[in-house]
């Protein structure tokens, strides 16, 4: 195990890196009593109108306004209206003064076809706070890496389910003090196993990086193309949901082939909801091969830290991740630490 | 002849030919990726092959499990090096698709490989190997059925046909797509148009497997053709967009869409489907597309090599052979 260079030594390496190959780091301004959220859908709608009505009451239980895009209950096939209306209720958030955060209201299909007509310099001009998961990857880490905005992976705004993903949500967004270690939600009944535990060591170490990721589905429809995921110097956090283990072995095997977990600085894989052997309820290759065996196949020579099932992903308890802020990964036989060094806000 | 312009790492546009199949030549079956269901399916393709006139070799991996795959990335990668670059192998077919092939590529020998090189056929998880041979190797490898797929007449006389004769494949057409169907062998074409380019393509999420690594395929100046099987619609217009985004559909010359088995919107008519998601696209890029092409992996799907010059007809449905395969 190398020891580790002094924290301002590898974020100021860190930093020459960013220089070099990124926009310098912003961070949006912080979330504060009283704002305006702007709801848009820029994948698909919401289930159902009670997504939104739940939406509206948690809102406004942190005292938090909000604005509903003119397009989130269209429907074009499983996307919330055309590309362009998607693309317009996106962009006036963006432009509109009296938005200081974006929360898109799911996840689904759609986002990566936004991309070619993005207007990436309007984002840069106005920076906020934006986040959402699953296929808002797609939306996440190209705004990241072609403006420098910290943007937020966590729950999609109809997705908040437990008093963790709130405490997250409050500490990462609505404060501009880091984050600090990650902490395990409560057992929620303390007979009940629980697989993945919430810190499964798959590899050894310890890392600092700045943050990115997100869900793999998404950095595959990424990759190969302009916006594809740059990985060098950062802890890289993967998640997926309802994927069949040798699905996520394909996954993982494209990001080995074209060189993205080389030079990471560590890999945190998050809960994988539904990624048991047969859950997908399509194409099951094999009963046999769990997706905890793929990741040590995988992922568990690289030389780096990697561990598996802390509680970010698909599951009811969601921690809030910000693209581009540093953090320290510790595994070791005595545990798992996963420390958000930096604000994410200002 | 247009000129072609597809790139590989070993050639500047030079192919490298195989030469054809003849009766008694040994050939190699193998499962780069899982095993075939059983082992009567197993003994049928060796039945198969040898009905071909071929002398079949088994992979000593052929019928092992290593979880999804035919045993361990060791032992399928054994089998594969090992008739490839045997001098006295002609020829080495799949067995069976499933996953596994993607692991191999980068420990495969592709200068060796290249100094011989043989017919190698097969399709769905498969296309990454006969990719990545075409774009490191620069050879021709066929897009063909595995031989767990060879179950008609028609299948396996047109698999034997393009493997054992020399001169350029009789013109494909949508029209002989179906045999007892009414009213079915007819392109559905959201740009018609004529364009020529070297063949490539294969399964869509095989190809997007691909992307950003150095396996990819050029599809520059190429006729691209896809086919996917039990996939929802709404991942395939993933992967199809990944091709969007990255500039390299807008860079072909033109789209032939296979088969798509079983591929859908879930049962929901609420949905679009392919040929409205894909459309969209082609009809904004003004590029030649039909879809209907008996390309796949059904009873009727055709063997076609891929690297080759074609020149297709997105109006008419028809894809023709402008020069030979072999050697």
């Amino acid at each position: 195990m190398s020891t580790l260079p002094p924290a301002d030594e590898a974020l100021k390496k860190a930093d020459q890196k960013a220089v070099k190959c990124e926009p310098v780091l912003v961070k949006p301004p912080v979330l504060k009593k009283g704002a305006t959220v702007a709801i848009i859908a820029p994948s698909t709608p919401p289930f159902e109108p009670g997504d939104i009505e739940f939406t509206y009451k948690w809102l406004t239980k942190l005292g938090l306004k909000y604005k509903v895009g003119k397009h989130v209950f269209d429907r074009w096939g499983d996307c919330a209206g055309s590309d362009q209306n998607r693309l317009e209720d996106f962009h006036h958030a963006w432009s509109d003064p009296e938005v200081d955060a974006i929360l898109p209201i799911r996840g689904g299909n759609g986002s990566v076809r936004l991309l070619p007509a993005l207007d990436f310099d309007l984002i840069a001009r106005s920076p906020k706070i934006f986040m959402g998961y699953s296929d808002i990857t797609g939306l996440l880490i190209p705004i990241h890496q072609r403006t420098g905005l910290v943007t937020f992976h966590g729950p999609a705004c109809s997705f908040y389910k437990s008093g963790y993903t709130h405490h997250y949500f409050q500490k990462s967004l609505m404060q501009t003090k880091p984050v600090g270690y990650v902490t395990d939600p409560d057992p929620k009944e303390p007979w009940k196993p629980e697989y993945p535990s919430t810190r499964l060591v798959i590899a050894e170490g310890k890392a600092r990086g700045r943050l990115i990721g997100g869900c793999m589905t998404l950095i595959r429809q990424l990759n190969g193309t302009p916006f594809e995921i740059q990985t060098a110097g950062r802890i890289v956090f993967l998640e997926d949901v309802q994927e069949e283990p040798h699905n996520i072995d394909r996954m993982l095997t494209q990001l080995l082939l074209a060189g993205k977990l080389k030079d990471a600085a560590g890999i945190v894989v998050g809960e994988c909801v539904k990624c048991r052997p047969g859950d997908s309820g399509r194409n099951a290759l094999a009963l046999s091969y769990s997706l905890e065996h793929v990741l040590r196949d995988r992922l568990g020579g690289l030389g780096i830290p990697v561990v598996y099932g802390l509680r970010f992903g698909h599951g009811a308890e969601q921690f809030t991740l910000p693209l581009g802020v540093m953090a320290h990964l510790d595994a070791s036989a005595q545990g798992v630490r996963l420390k958000i060094e930096e604000s994410a806000t200002v | 002849m247009p000129s072609r312009k597809t790139k590989t790492e070993t050639t500047t546009g030079k192919l490298l030919k195989p030469e054809l199949l003849k009766p008694g030549d040994a050939v190699g079956l193998v499962c780069p990726a899982s095993r075939p269901a059983s082992p009567a399916v197993l003994a049928r393709c060796v039945r198969v092959v040898t009905e071909m006139g071929f002398k079949p070799l088994v992979g000593e991996s052929a019928f092992k499990t290593c979880g999804y795959m035919a045993g361990t990335d060791e032992e399928r990668l054994r089998d594969l090096e090992r008739f490839l670059s045997d001098e006295s192998v002609r020829g080495v077919f799949c067995v069976s698709g499933g996953f596994g092939s993607l692991r191999l590529l980068p420990r495969l020998n592709y200068r060796r490989i290249a100094a011989s090189p043989k017919v190698i056929v097969g399709c769905d998880d498969n296309t990454h190997l006969l990719l990545a041979l075409h774009r490191r190797c620069g050879m021709v490898t066929f897009h063909g059925p595995n031989l767990d797929q060879v179950t008609t007449r028609y299948s396996f006389d047109r698999l034997k046909e393009v493997l054992t004769r020399k001169s350029n494949i009789k013109m494909l057409s949508v029209s002989e797509a179906t045999s007892e169907g009414v009213a079915d062998g007819f392109p559905y074409t959201p740009v018609s148009g004529i364009a020529s380019g070297a063949l490539l393509g294969g399964n869509l999420t095989a190809l997007v497997s691909l992307m950003g690594t150095p396996y990819a395929p050029d599809l520059s100046d190429a006729v691209l053709f896809l086919e996917d099987k039990n996939e929802r619609t709404d991942i395939l217009d993933r992967w199809f967009t990944t091709l969007y985004i990255s500039g390299q559909l807008a860079a072909t010359r033109a789209v032939a869409f296979g088969e798509f088995l079983n591929c859908g919107a879930r049962g929901s008519n609420d949905l679009l489907s392919i040929e409205e998601l894909f459309g969209d696209r082609l009809k904004q890029l003004s590029k030649p597309s039909c879809f209907g092409l008996s390309l796949g992996q059904s009873s009727r799907t055709a063997t076609v090599p891929l690297g080759v010059m074609v020149n297709f007809d997105s109006g008419k449905g028809t894809l023709e052979f402008l020069e030979g395969h072999f050697n």
